[in-house]
């Protein structure tokens, strides 16, 4: 078996909160993508997701873990020592708005790192910025004017372009389309999903709701509260989610799907609270939740194969559902 | 961008008028001495004489012709302005850089420095160091300098801690983009209106400053002449209520400066204002 691109391992982060406590932004958390394949993240607000992308980019120090690219772990280099690694992994942030320099003309703001990575320079230079713009439907012209002149999914397919004018082989996409409307993110989704098959490109996707990603993604992992719930190729994720939270979650988002009409719905209670230290995470909110869940640690469990899911009633849960 | 911000500072007519106030001084002093047949330290008339066809602001009480001098006056305290300004702003610049960009100890050190500076009376300061310099031209002109810069300080600090927040520093971060391309071509061109419009404040201020300590005879020394100095004059009772032409023109000078500059900057801060980029 190839080695993944990149590989997430027992991955922590801790944040200080009120009166001394912690907050476990990302508790240990693992998981691997393979080259040019789309793996999704998804979860609610808060729940580390976009966290991860920042350790992954080295934005945040981590806590513990490691974040392997092709074997070589992230984290125990220097920012020095990253650097000349930096091109092969891109981000590209959800509010593309202020992702870009105002003040910059766009040619300037695609070129800048690529002259600082000596990619390319005089007019090869030039015609990549051309060439990068175009990939990402946007026309040569637009080059010469301000980041303010264009439209919010114009400014999305900019950080795009600008992100991929290194060469990345990963690509950390951190609720890309959150922020747009409707109907200029299935435009981006669909340009999202035609540069991966064309630059054989690996994807990190993060997003909030099942749709988006599921669309983009090959495999999917859900998190909450810090960590994984489920995971698995997206349609069996979509199609036969063992996890309360996973049912929950496809059940709040509306679908066309008409096989998933007329099964019977899960909601959950309440909000997120403070999370309970033994147990389920998600055992306040689950409506399957029985007394067990309150102090039998959930650890994942492949209930079939590439199948994983924490939850210790899933099969049961399932069960009933289906009947 | 730059058109628009032009257009929203036409829009401010008293801060055009004073723009065309400020040029004019400005003109008064550069082109005056040239046209005047007097030096600024040459006796050529009478003491304390009123106002004549000669001398068209009279003579102070040596006799030297009052309207050269309030040209050179004018000269020395916009000299001493603008100086005093580069020099915070550049001090301020570039501790505000550093401080909001590494952070850490390093931030923690500056702003203590910056609030003992800030905190401290600087009249003593600037007494304190006349007396142990020579008080003059240069020595003024450093002193204010390096009282001024606090608030620099501080202004470029803030702003450089919300824009490392900023996507597009991270982006910068995570593109591998070097300290100096950061700093350089995308935090400090963010930082430089607000900057420029702190600076007129400071230039403002300077010209207050410098006129007061030469008033108190710590600046700049006769024979030069500065509005400061030229205003000492009204330290007598008797020319301060019989002979209005030995220091009214001078604060006259001073107050059109001071204001003129205090209104261009309150149109450049809206001129230049952030939210109106977009």
């Amino acid at each position: 078996m190839p080695e993944p691109l990149l590989s997430v391992r027992h991955l922590t982060k801790t944040y200080p909160a009120r009166r001394g406590q912690k907050l476990i932004a990302v508790n240990d958390v693992s998981f691997s993508i393979d080259r040019g394949e789309a793996f999704g993240l998804v979860g609610e607000s808060g729940c580390g997701k976009s966290t991860i992308a920042r350790l992954i980019m080295g934005l945040e120090k981590a806590d513990s873990g490691e974040i392997c690219l092709d074997g070589e772990n992230l984290l125990s280099l220097r920012e020095t020592q990253r650097r000349p690694h930096r091109p092969r992994y891109q981000m590209v942030f959800q509010d593309a708005a202020s992702s870009l320099n105002p003040r910059r003309r766009v040619r300037d703001l695609i070129r800048d790192p690529m002259v600082e990575h000596h990619i390319l320079s005089g007019d090869a230079l030039n015609a990549r910025v051309d060439a990068l713009l175009s990939m990402v439907g946007l026309h040569p012209d637009m080059a010469q004017r301000y980041p303010h002149e264009f439209s919010g999914g114009q400014k999305q397919r900019l950080c795009i372009a600008r992100a991929l004018s290194l060469n990345p082989e990963l690509l950390v996409l951190d609720e890309p389309v959150s922020a747009l409307d409707v109907s200029i993110q299935a435009q981006i989704l669909n340009l999202l999903r035609d540069l991966q098959k064309q630059l054989h490109l690996t994807y990190l996707f993060i997003g909030h709701g099942l749709g988006a990603v599921r669309y983009v993604c090959d495999r999917i992992a859900v998190m909450y509260m810090g960590r994984i719930m489920e995971s698995g190729d997206s349609e069996t994720l979509f199609s036969s989610p063992m996890h309360p939270y996973t049912l929950a979650l496809a059940d709040a988002s509306p679908s066309a799907d008409i096989r998933l009409r007329g099964r019977a719905r899960i909601a959950l209670r309440g909000e997120m609270e403070d999370v309970p230290q033994t147990g389920c995470p998600l055992y306040h909110r689950c409506p399957a939740a029985e007394e067990a869940c309150q102090t039998r640690s959930t650890a994942l469990e492949e209930i079939a194969p590439g199948h994983w899911t924490a939850c210790r009633r899933a099969r049961l849960l399932r069960e009933e559902t289906n009947a | 961008m730059h058109s628009s911000a032009l257009t929203r500072f036409l829009r401010h007519r008293m801060a055009v008028l004073c723009l065309g106030i400020f040029i004019l001084v400005v003109l008064f002093a550069l082109l005056g001495p040239f046209f005047s047949p007097y030096a600024p330290t040459q006796k050529s008339g009478g003491f304390s004489a009123p106002p004549d066809s000669a001398h068209l602001l009279g003579t102070d009480k040596i006799g030297r012709d009052l309207l050269t001098r309030l040209m050179h006056g004018t000269r020395i305290s916009l000299l001493v302005g603008l100086s005093a300004t580069v020099i915070s702003t550049l001090i301020g610049v570039v501790l505000g850089l550093i401080s909001g960009y590494f952070g850490g100890v390093l931030d923690r050190i500056l702003m203590s420095v910056t609030d003992m500076v800030m905190s401290f009376p600087y009249i003593l300061l600037v007494l304190v160091t006349a007396a142990i310099f020579e008080p003059g031209l240069v020595t003024m002109i450093l002193i204010l300098g390096f009282v001024n810069w606090p608030g620099v300080t501080r202004l470029v600090r803030g702003n450089v801690l919300s824009l490392r927040e900023t996507n597009f520093i991270r982006s910068d971060i995570t593109s591998g983009m070097p300290r100096r391309y950061i700093l350089f071509r995308e935090i400090l061109p963010n930082t430089l209106s607000p900057v420029l419009v702190y600076a007129t404040s400071v230039f403002a201020l300077s010209i207050l400053d410098e006129a007061a300590l030469s008033y108190l005879g710590m600046g700049v020394q006769p024979p030069t002449p500065s509005l400061g100095n030229m205003l000492s004059g009204a330290e007598s009772l008797s020319i301060l209520t019989g002979k209005p032409w030995m220091w009214l023109p001078a604060g006259l000078c001073i107050i059109l400066l001071v204001v003129s500059i205090n209104f261009i900057g309150d149109a450049l801060r809206d001129a230049m204002d952030p939210r109106n980029l977009a």
